[in-house]
């Protein structure tokens, strides 16, 4: 396996919406404009603007300024704690650098939570229909808020693409689940969105990019069914992969990790030739052949997907007592590790290092 | 598409106090030039009839300059001006029974030298069957579509026209390209 392979899903390609957008600025152009009235109307319209003057008495074509700002309050919630980097040297080999970087509400979903690539900011939604990125650089923990589309929806889960530009957003409308595209500005200040995909009738979440951000992989839900499903991200070709949740695309294109009947996969999106690993939940690729799922509450699984399973490395995570672990992110390269962690009615988020 | 770029200047005539904000310098002649076209092109898809989109529009900028002192400078022209062209559209289908549309006599029959030799850039068969499929669009889907890709205006400025959310844009713009789409593969004409 090579970075060069890509996803060969031919359903995905789809030209279609490109020719309409196409068309429809053609059938723009077909539609004629009447410059002779354009003329006519002019003229009228000069004299008409002299005769306003006259009649106003007034010599100066302007208008007054109106100045208007506006001032966006930051709501008043602090999530953000910042504790001091703990370097523990026991033999634990997952270490937390910087612990409860945010804490959500326990009835959150951990999915509301994701570590850029590059492992130097963490995004989360917050309730109120904000998007919020935090900064993890150094001993700075710089926040931005950006509004989320204003809807009637709620949203649970996202996925920061691997370009860090990008950020995938899932919401669900009473039966109809969608998921947002929001291209992010320069130092995660502000950013544009648009909707990809709407799927009535049925909830939509854990959103995973593809390594060249071409592609989603997403959980569709209905009566019941968890289905895993690959959308392109330029268009509106989708297509069904397997059944099954929380799809983990691998740093190469065309692994995707997933969870099917609590077992841990792997398939091959080319072939659709899969491979259960073990039991588990929240699979994600610390490196493009080591995957790392947890096993429980605390422990993580490392297993590589070319080698057989027969004797998968086992690593506790660094978590209190009363901490139970939900769902782990890897940076690229595996050099660190968001942690999300239930602690009562809380959620605390965590970076850590191996 | 070519989407105009929207004024910005801090010409003499901006307040000097003002950075980094939108304002709007050109007088409405200047204006007049730049959104004549974008408007009637709209007028002229919407109604159908030609005659009645040159009226809409001549009575669209006779309107506008009688409010021109209440337009605030500080947004852009273009909603402005396409929310009055787009309430003079919805008050025209209220007072009017719609015509039935006639394809030939509003894309291809036209023979004036005045109007754009791109006419004839889509072939007949083509312009009639994306009009065909455009009119099976909901109204809402029909507004959208037609002040973006007709009046060539940004989703913000089409959310402003219409009254809506910008997501709610988005949505209905989804749904109208995705169901565009659709028929296109489908390749019917007739779907409803």
């Amino acid at each position: 396996m090579s970075d060069e392979e890509h996803v060969k899903q031919p359903e995905l390609q789809d030209s279609t919406i490109s020719d309409l957008l196409v068309h429809l600025q053609r059938l723009r152009q077909a539609v004629p404009v009447n410059y002779q009235l354009k003329a006519e109307l002019k003229e009228k319209l000069l004299q008409r603007m002299k005769e306003l003057e006259m009649s106003r008495g007034e010599t100066s074509g302007k208008s007054p300024w109106k100045r208007k700002k506006f001032w966006w309050a930051v709501s008043g919630i602090v999530l953000l704690t910042l504790s001091a980097i703990i370097v523990l040297s026991v033999a634990d080999p997952i270490h937390l650098k910087q612990q409860g970087v945010v804490t959500l509400p326990a009835d959150g979903n951990a999915e509301r939570v994701d570590l850029r690539k590059d492992g130097k900011a963490i995004a989360y939604l917050s309730e109120q229909h904000e998007l919020v990125t935090v900064m993890l650089d150094g001993k700075s923990t710089e926040q931005h808020r950006i509004e989320l589309p204003e809807t009637d929806g709620e949203y649970q889960s996202l996925a920061w693409a691997n370009s860090g530009q990008q950020l995938a957003v899932a919401e669900q409308d009473g039966a109809a689940g969608r998921i947002w595209l929001i291209d992010l500005t320069e130092n995660n200040r502000s950013g544009s969105f648009r909707l990809l995909l709407e799927e009535p009738g049925a909830k939509v979440h854990s959103i995973s990019w593809s390594a060249d951000d071409n592609y989603l992989a997403y959980t569709k839900e209905s009566e019941g069914q968890a289905e895993l499903w690959l959308s392109s991200t330029h268009s509106f070709a989708k297509q069904k992969l397997a059944d099954g949740t929380q799809p983990e695309w691998a740093p190469i294109n065309h692994l995707l990790a997933y969870v099917a009947d609590g077992q841990v996969t792997v398939i091959d999106v080319n072939t659709n030739r899969s491979k259960p690993l073990g039991q588990g939940t929240s699979p994600s690729w610390q490196t493009a052949e080591q995957l790392t799922y947890l096993a429980n509450g605390r422990d993580m699984i490392a297993v590589d997907v070319n080698q057989a399973a027969e004797d998968p490395e086992v690593l506790p995570l660094p978590l209190q007592a009363e901490q139970s672990a939900v769902r782990t992110r890897w940076s690229r390269h595996g050099k660190k590790l968001l942690l999300v962690a239930q602690s009562g009615k809380q959620l605390i988020i965590s970076v850590a290092t191996r | 598409m070519g989407m105009p770029i929207e004024q910005s200047k801090q010409t003499a005539a901006s307040p000097p106090d003002v950075k980094n904000e939108y304002y709007e310098a050109r007088d409405f002649s200047e204006l007049y030039d730049e959104y004549f076209d974008r408007v009637n092109r709209y007028l002229r898809y919407r109604v159908h009839n030609p005659w009645d989109a040159d009226d809409l529009t001549t009575t669209v900028f006779l309107k506008a300059l009688e409010k021109f002192d209440q337009y605030s400078r500080t947004s852009p022209f273009a909603s402005w001006i396409f929310r009055i062209a787009h309430n003079a559209f919805i008050d025209f289908l209220r007072k009017n029974r719609e015509l039935p549309m006639d394809q030939g006599e509003m894309f291809l029959g036209e023979t004036d030298d005045t109007w754009q030799p791109e006419q004839q850039a889509l072939s007949n068969e083509e312009v009639e069957l994306l009009k065909d499929r455009l009119e099976l669009l909901t109204q809402d889907q029909k507004d959208v579509l037609t002040l973006r890709y007709f009046a060539d205006l940004k989703i913000n400025q089409v959310a402003e026209v219409l009254g809506k959310t910008e997501s709610s844009v988005k949505m209905i713009s989804y749904r109208a390209l995705q169901r565009l789409q659709k028929m296109y593969k489908e390749g019917h004409r007739d779907e409803r």
